[in-house]
């Protein structure tokens, strides 16, 4: 049998009478990096919400590495290994770049209610930042205020940060969105250098992105996943192509 | 000149100056500038402590004078059972006794913080401005109907509280007494917002939904913040009420918590020892002016505005940052 480090269960949810997810289930393998596809508002988002714990499904299960993930709220699910990095680019903008990537290294290093030493100069911060920024190509600009960084730089420090925490599972929401031609080369050689070092879960738009990165795709049509497989299955599976690619 | 550089010859000048003001104060002739100059460190701690809530926690309490009030009111309580020689409630002896009372002052501002903040910070933004303001009016209203305390009139003291070996009815010693307390709290203040506890907090304030996808739970942080200030604010009050030697339920209307506002958003948000420039140029201000006319509100107004307009971080930042 496979290890599958997420299990999704028949879920459900529903916004009045919209069914954002319906009997939606699919499983990641561990090391896989696993592309979530499917039209614009098939519900993909949606399903990281319910994965991450920022909605609360209406029916069904979520296991990670075996253990129910359902009823825990989202800053448990975080450092029961689930690492995450948005749609939109949400870094700490009045934070400077070095600062924020500071505040993700501590965020897994045991409680933060220390009130006397200077962040900056904790242990864990000293040995891993300027690697952590080095991998995301920002070592050049770590004094400055988030805010002032390009719309490329900040998704590469909304993805770096993810990173740092060295989830178990980590889901990517369209990271390579209003990215440049340079930026998508440069984030996806992140995402195969990162690979089987963790699990991804990828939701992207780009199927250029997406067919040579992933190797298992997951199909998602009106909150139903309609299709699990190899990038090659899926290219050949005729309900897919009807309901997806075939409008491309 | 750097930022930081000019940042810590502003800090230093201005921590001089109050240092050497009684002395000069005396010099001059004028001795009511030490008791000015009191209450100006007095308010510059409750504006302190309440940049820290909206500077750093990005929690924009306009309910601060409700644990100047708690810790003001608490002194006055004690001060009174023990000068009336009535246990209070029957059961516990009052106290004037500074090391005892103050930091029982403390202690309620930062227990009321506590509950306060923990139902306030169920909501955010403008229903959090409205809440907290709603539950120091509540505290307003119930200390006007404390009819055994002055209700309406408040609570005169007669004399300050004792503070070991240390005569606080000497204007003098008492400056220092406030100075210290200022210095500790904004030395600690500053220690705070450098932390890891600091980080995370300014973290939280930027992007709580960030926060918590890095397994933080936000908003406890946000409490432990709130109950700081809240602390802060406590010894404020009961240091104003050792200088007035009179406590009012004007401690606790909402005009206090929008003066110490005003006073924290003309001297810098987020830069902690802007504030106490804050209180100070709020203060002088309103003396001078005063001096002319009562309605001095109309000229303070305009300064008000032209430096939020123009100044992002205060009169400090406008002092500090170079190009």
């Amino acid at each position: 049998m496979a290890d599958y480090i997420l299990q999704v269960k028949k879920l459900c949810k529903s916004f009045g009478a919209v069914e954002a997810s319906r009997d939606l289930s699919f499983n990641i393998e561990r090391g896989h990096i696993h592309a979530l596809i499917g039209p614009n508002g098939a519900g993909k988002t949606t399903v990281l919400n319910l994965l991450s714990g920022e909605l609360e499904q209406d029916s069904g299960r979520i296991y990670l590495n075996g253990e129910k993930l359902d009823g825990l709220p989202v800053h448990k699910r975080a450092l029961a290994g689930l690492g995450r990095s948005f749609q939109i680019t949400s870094i700490f903008e009045n934070l400077s770049v070095s600062e924020n990537m500071a505040l993700a290294i501590l965020a897994g290093q045991g409680h933060n209610y220390r009130f006397w030493k200077n962040s900056m100069k904790s242990a864990a911060v000293e040995s891993s930042l300027v690697e952590a920024l080095e991998r995301v190509d920002l070592l050049g600009s770590a004094g400055q205020p988030a805010a002032t960084l390009s719309h490329g730089e900040k998704r590469q420090l909304e993805v770096g940060m993810a990173l740092v925490g060295r989830p178990q599972l980590l889901m990517l929401d369209e990271p390579m969105a209003g990215q440049g031609a340079g930026g998508t080369v440069a984030l996806k050689k992140l995402i195969r250098s990162i690979k089987g070092q963790t699990t991804i879960l990828l939701v992207e738009h780009d199927m250029d992105v997406v067919f040579s990165l992933a190797d298992q795709i997951s199909v998602i049509v009106y909150g139903h996943c309609i299709a699990s497989a190899s990038p090659e299955e899926i290219r050949g599976h005729p309900e897919v192509q009807h309901a997806y690619l075939g409008e491309q | 000149m750097s930022e930081t550089l000019s940042k810590t010859v502003l800090i230093a000048g201005g921590g001089i100056c109050f240092c050497l003001l009684p002395w000069a104060a005396v010099l001059w002739g004028e001795h009511y500038l030490i008791s000015l100059f009191t209450r100006i460190l007095i308010y510059a701690l409750a504006a302190v402590s309440l940049d820290l809530l909206i500077g750093y926690g990005g929690l924009i309490s306009l309910g601060h004078a409700a644990f100047v009030g708690i810790g003001g009111y608490v002194t006055a309580i004690f001060f009174h059972h023990s000068f009336a020689g009535e246990p209070l409630a029957g059961l516990i002896p009052g106290s004037e006794n500074a090391l005892l009372v103050w930091p029982l002052a403390v202690l309620a501002a930062a227990g009321c913080a506590l509950l306060i903040g923990s139902l306030s910070l169920r909501t955010s933004g403008m229903h959090f401005i409205m809440i907290t303001l709603a539950f120091a009016q509540m505290l307003y209203y119930f200390a006007v109907g404390l009819e055994k305390y002055g209700g309406d009139d408040g609570l005169s003291l007669y004399s300050r509280n004792q503070l070991a070996g240390m005569d606080l009815g000497s204007d003098m010693q008492f400056y220092f007494v406030c100075l210290f307390f200022l210095a500790l709290f904004l030395f600690l203040a500053d220690r705070l917002v450098k932390s890891r506890f600091g980080l995370v907090l300014r973290g939280a304030s930027s992007s709580s939904r960030r926060i918590n996808a890095l397994g933080i739970p936000g908003r406890n942080y946000k409490l432990v913040c709130f109950v700081i200030g809240g602390a802060g604010a406590g010894l404020a009050g009961a240091l104003l009420v050792n200088q007035t030697e009179y406590v009012s339920p004007g401690l606790l209307h909402w005009t206090m918590s929008g003066e110490l506002m005003v006073m924290v958003l003309l001297g810098g948000l987020g830069t902690l020892f802007g504030p106490v420039l804050g209180a100070a140029v709020y203060l002088l201000l309103e003396e001078t002016l005063a001096m002319y006319t009562e309605h001095w509100m109309v000229y303070l107004g305009p300064i008000l505005i032209i430096v939020v307009l123009f100044a992002k971080r205060g009169l400090f930042g406008l002092l500090t940052i170079r190009e």
